[in-house]
């Protein structure tokens, strides 16, 4: 049930209210009912955008496995949660993890599922480059950019399971339908990308989530300028590229944005020592 | 060998680990010191190359032909290594690997996936996502270890 629903619903019922006296102890109880109703029937939002973030994550680690590395896994848990307690959405489940894979990218789902892989961490110096890195997929998440691009491709249809149901083998036979449904809209989203207005969106607010969380602020502008100085034709980073702007349109416009007022933040801690130890655990 | 991790420890960060090429990408004010009132050297013009040392904020320490002084960050693009990688990004490979640098291009461990080719196969593994809990930290956890590294929160940052 749609939220319009419950306001039908709503409207209805005022209108079957008798004009009687005790209006006001008739309207109470009748809020009462229908919040039982609202509570046992409409899914909450956010568990559908749980849910539908878990099939898509799903789906990606479907192409690829976290590294078997705990400390490693942990460590960008802790930064990502930091990161992602600065925003507008911190309360979220946040599930951060290191793919292991050479390709240079990193991912994030509806309901806060966020992926970076090997390949993109070996071409970080510090931890403030991370930061800034999963900002941007956290912007991606509280912005609901993908959330929105797949109701766009799919329509409503993808919604409506709740996070107590178990997807996959263990799944009702309507779970399963759905997880493959949402398979197939999310391949086709993560293989063409987000629109470019997203992109920058993500990079301008990675870079405010970074330096709110107290991070040296040019950690985005250090990874963009190295993903411009990258041999963009090596396979590792063929995805990338075709799903995002060109780094340096991204700097463009990140400079337009943000770039005269970034040294306001002051001089800020990279993190650089925690970072590269934390790599070779 | 721990001697030699802890110097390259020690040296990354702001100071880049090596010495970097770049290209200035428009007319650039070049500066004594990294600060917008620093005293001005020369202006390079746009396609100056130059060898990048250090970062301090949004200034990079450059050595241009002639001159040596502070250029503002935006105005610099990095030049492609013909290796395909920097030596930073060298030395955080032999970090983790505990090689050579020679052998970064070959140190792959070849496990692909995420190409667009494997996306499209893949076949979805909801045991893989449930398998994420029990990595995750709790919100104190977060906040004690941002802590650990003198982080400050800002609300108010970019505002």
């Amino acid at each position: 049930m749609s939220p319009r629903h419950v306001v039908i619903l709503l409207a209805l019922g005022l209108a079957a209210l008798p004009a009687a006296a005790d209006w006001k102890s008739s309207l109470g109880k009748f809020a009462e009912q229908a919040k039982e109703i609202k509570a046992a029937v409409v899914v909450p939002e956010e568990d559908e955008e749980r849910a539908l973030g878990q099939d898509v994550a799903a789906t990606l680690l479907g192409a690829s496995k976290p590294v078997a590395n705990p400390k490693l896994q942990q460590y960008v848990n802790r930064v990502g949660l930091w990161v992602a307690l600065q925003g507008s959405r911190p309360n979220l489940a946040w599930r951060f993890a290191v793919l292991d894979n050479d390709n240079v990218n990193a991912f994030a789902t509806p309901g806060g599922y966020v992926f970076i892989t090997r390949g993109l961490l070996a071409q970080l110096q510090s931890e403030a480059e991370l930061a800034a890195v999963l900002g941007h997929e956290i912007a991606h998440v509280e912005k609901k950019h993908h959330l929105k691009a797949m109701k766009k491709d799919a329509g409503i249809k993808l919604l409506g399971r709740g996070v107590g149901h178990v997807a996959g083998s263990a799944g009702s036979a309507e779970d399963r339908e759905r997880l493959s449904q949402v398979a197939g809209v999310a391949k086709g989203l993560y293989a063409r990308g987000l629109d470019k207005e997203d992109e920058y969106d993500a990079d301008r607010t990675g870079t405010i989530l970074a330096a709110r969380a107290g991070y040296d602020p040019y950690g985005m502008v250090q990874v963009l300028q190295t993903l411009d100085g990258v041999n963009a034709d090596a396979s590792k980073f063929a995805l990338l590229f075709k799903t995002h702007p060109k780094p340096a349109e991204r700097l463009a416009r990140l400079d337009q944005a943000l770039g005269s007022r970034l040294d306001s933040v002051g001089q800020r801690p990279v993190v650089a020592e925690r970072f590269l130890a934390s790599m070779r655990k | 060998m721990r001697k030699v991790l802890l110097l390259l420890a020690c040296i990354a960060g702001p100071a880049l680990a090596a010495v970097q090429s770049g290209t200035i990408t428009r007319p650039a004010e070049l500066r004594t010191t990294p600060f917008s009132d620093g005293k001005l050297v020369k202006t390079l013009p746009q396609g100056t190359g130059v060898e990048v040392v250090k970062r301090v904020g949004g200034w990079y320490e450059v050595k241009a032909p002639g001159a040596t002084g502070w250029v503002r960050m935006w105005v610099l693009r990095f030049s492609a290594p013909a290796s395909g990688a920097t030596s930073a990004q060298q030395t955080a490979q032999v970090l983790r690997s505990g090689r050579s640098g020679s052998t970064y291009t070959t140190a792959t461990t070849g496990v692909r996936g995420l190409s667009e080719e494997d996306l499209a196969n893949a076949v979805p593994d909801p045991a893989a996502v449930q398998a994420l809990e029990s990595l995750a930290v709790g919100q104190s956890d977060a906040r004690g270890f941002a802590h650990q590294a003198a982080l400050k929160a800002d609300p108010r940052a970019l505002k």
